[in-house]
């Protein structure tokens, strides 16, 4: 009867002195790991074509080498440094982004904006190619994040803050607007001996983008500046076609149900100094 | 791992040998107890209930897609493994139909169902799926099924206490935790080829998991979202495939 009892003893000591060793390592590493930051990049993955019906334009888009290389980088007292590069995505998003929603779209770098773009051929490579509508010139003015820590909940989110601007060929403004998008993700979806930290912010980033994606489709028409610069390519177009109204009326009518009636009036919250991302404003 | 220690004390030499038959013999019935522990687990309670409106069925072409509530500013949301696990336990087993994936069908039809402009209720959808480059987008998938789940698991109720205590000549703890979770989901099915809601199959399931330590804790772990997810897959897979009532 001893024996065995000393040998579940010894099983139960060995089994502690295994898991005491394990939870130091544990701790070391949740300890390292807590202070280390993230360092993330969103490549180009999944950021798909919207569908929607495309509009009778043709556009170059400017793709700044400011847009190509953007990151954030923050420190985030007793959580470390936290860098966040979203430039590698900006060329395949706004490429699907076009495609879906232009009938015909170029993206055009620095050199060749400066170089000057023949108003009277979207692709100068193509003989038959489409004259320039208009020129759109997208910007990342601000980016701010938020972990689980700061806000007391379950999620990593993301803010941006798009700059657009709409010109004709000749460099003229038709419009210029602000857009917000927002990303989160959810830690509970990343197990234990997943890096949370990076996977989290990683996918918060890239919902932000899908998010800026999606309300750029259906709001760029509403823009004022260009609806009334739009009506000489879709004006008889637009009375004819109510799959294009139909697709606006459906938005209006989901954003309304979520409580969301302005999408563009996400706010960042005050304890990550996001109150300036919401105090800019909306364009509506 | 008791062979190898069983082998091990039959090479020692005879006098040491009962000892470590012995110590053999207690691995065994640890083991059977710490395997039978966690082979009982905690008691789960789940109720599954289903509304028909239509009939249904499925063809060989045929898929479904299971998407969860989105979960917009400061909102709640479905859980993605939830969500998951209700798709691959459609897509597997007996009967199983074809599912297409959450992210799928959100990149097929982006940017209708992103978080922040995904209806939220089935009832928004006729108009949405009725436009023409949806139409053909659904086609293409072949989705004949929308199976929208929402809901969450909540834990409710947790009371007891435990201590541990290291010391450099081991440790242990000594107390008794039990705390119980709640999970509520209703799966909404839409018809996407005739354009109307087929029914309605709701999943609730509650459990107490509790874990007594003397010197070593030993969780009895209910697993309520995964018997939750169960239940619900099962009735979803019969109810798309089984031809009901008509309304």
């Amino acid at each position: 009867m001893t024996a065995p009892l000393w040998g579940y003893l010894a099983i139960v000591k060995q089994s502690f002195k295994t898991l005491f060793s394990a939870s130091a390592y544990l701790a070391i590493w949740a300890t390292l790991a807590g202070c280390a930051g993230a360092n993330v990049a969103v490549q180009s993955t999944r950021l798909p074509v919207p569908v929607v019906k495309p509009l009778p334009i043709s556009v170059a888009i400017h793709m700044s080498d400011e847009l190509r290389t953007f990151k954030h980088e923050e420190a985030v007292r007793d959580y470390g440094t936290f860098r966040i590069s979203l430039g590698a995505a900006q060329e395949l998003m706004f490429n699907n982004l076009a495609q879906g929603m232009f009938t015909n779209h170029r993206l055009v770098s620095s050199a060749e904006i400066s170089s000057g773009l023949n108003p009277n051929s979207l692709n100068p490579a193509d003989a038959n190619s489409s004259k320039i509508d208009a020129i759109l010139v997208p910007n990342i003015s601000e980016l701010q994040f938020s972990i689980p820590a700061q806000t007391k909940s379950d999620f990593y989110e993301v803010w941006l803050n798009y700059n657009f601007r709409l010109l004709t060929p000749d460099g003229s403004a038709i419009a210029e607007w602000p857009m917000k998008a927002y990303g989160r993700a959810n830690k509970r979806n990343y197990g234990i001996l997943e890096n949370t930290e990076h996977g989290a912010l990683q996918e918060a980033s890239r919902v932000a983008l899908r998010d800026a994606m999606a309300v750029f489709t259906f709001k760029f028409k509403r823009v004022p500046g260009v609806q009334q610069w739009l009506q000489q390519y879709t004006g008889t177009e637009e009375q004819s076609a109510p799959a294009t109204n139909s697709q606006d009326s459906t938005f209006n009518q989901t954003l309304k149900q979520s409580g969301e009636s302005n999408v563009d009036s996400l706010t960042a919250p005050a304890s990550t100094g996001g109150a300036e991302l919401g105090q800019s404003g909306g364009y509506e | 791992m008791i062979f190898s220690i069983s082998r091990q004390f039959s090479q020692s030499a005879p006098g040491s040998q009962a000892k470590s038959q012995n110590r053999a013999r207690a691995t065994a019935q640890l083991g059977l107890i710490v395997g039978l522990l966690l082979g009982l687990g905690g008691c789960v309670t789940a109720t599954v209930q289903e509304v028909r409106e239509a009939a249904t069925g499925m063809s060989t072409n045929d898929s479904v897609v299971v998407m969860g509530r989105a979960g917009t500013v400061r909102g709640a949301e479905t859980e993605e493994d939830f969500v998951s696990c209700i798709g691959r336990n459609m897509g597997g087993g007996g009967n199983a139909v074809a599912v297409v994936s959450q992210k799928e069908f959100q990149d097929a039809m982006f940017p209708w169902f992103e978080p922040r402009i995904a209806p939220l209720a089935t009832t928004d959808l006729p108009e949405l799926l009725s436009q023409p480059e949806m139409a053909s987008r659904l086609e293409e998938i072949g989705l004949r099924y929308l199976i929208w789940v929402d809901g969450s698991t909540q834990r409710t109720d947790e009371s007891g206490s435990m201590s541990c205590t290291i010391t450099p000549g081991g440790a242990g703890c000594f107390g008794f935790l039990s705390w119980e979770h709640d999970s509520s989901y209703e799966a909404s099915i839409w018809d996407v080829r005739n354009g109307r809601p087929v029914g309605k199959v709701s999943s609730d399931a509650n459990g107490t998991s509790f874990m007594p330590a003397v010197v070593v804790p030993v969780p009895f772990i209910a697993r309520v979202r995964a018997q939750a997810c169960n239940s619900m897959a099962n009735q979803l897979k019969s109810f798309v495939i089984d031809e009901g009532p008509t309304s």
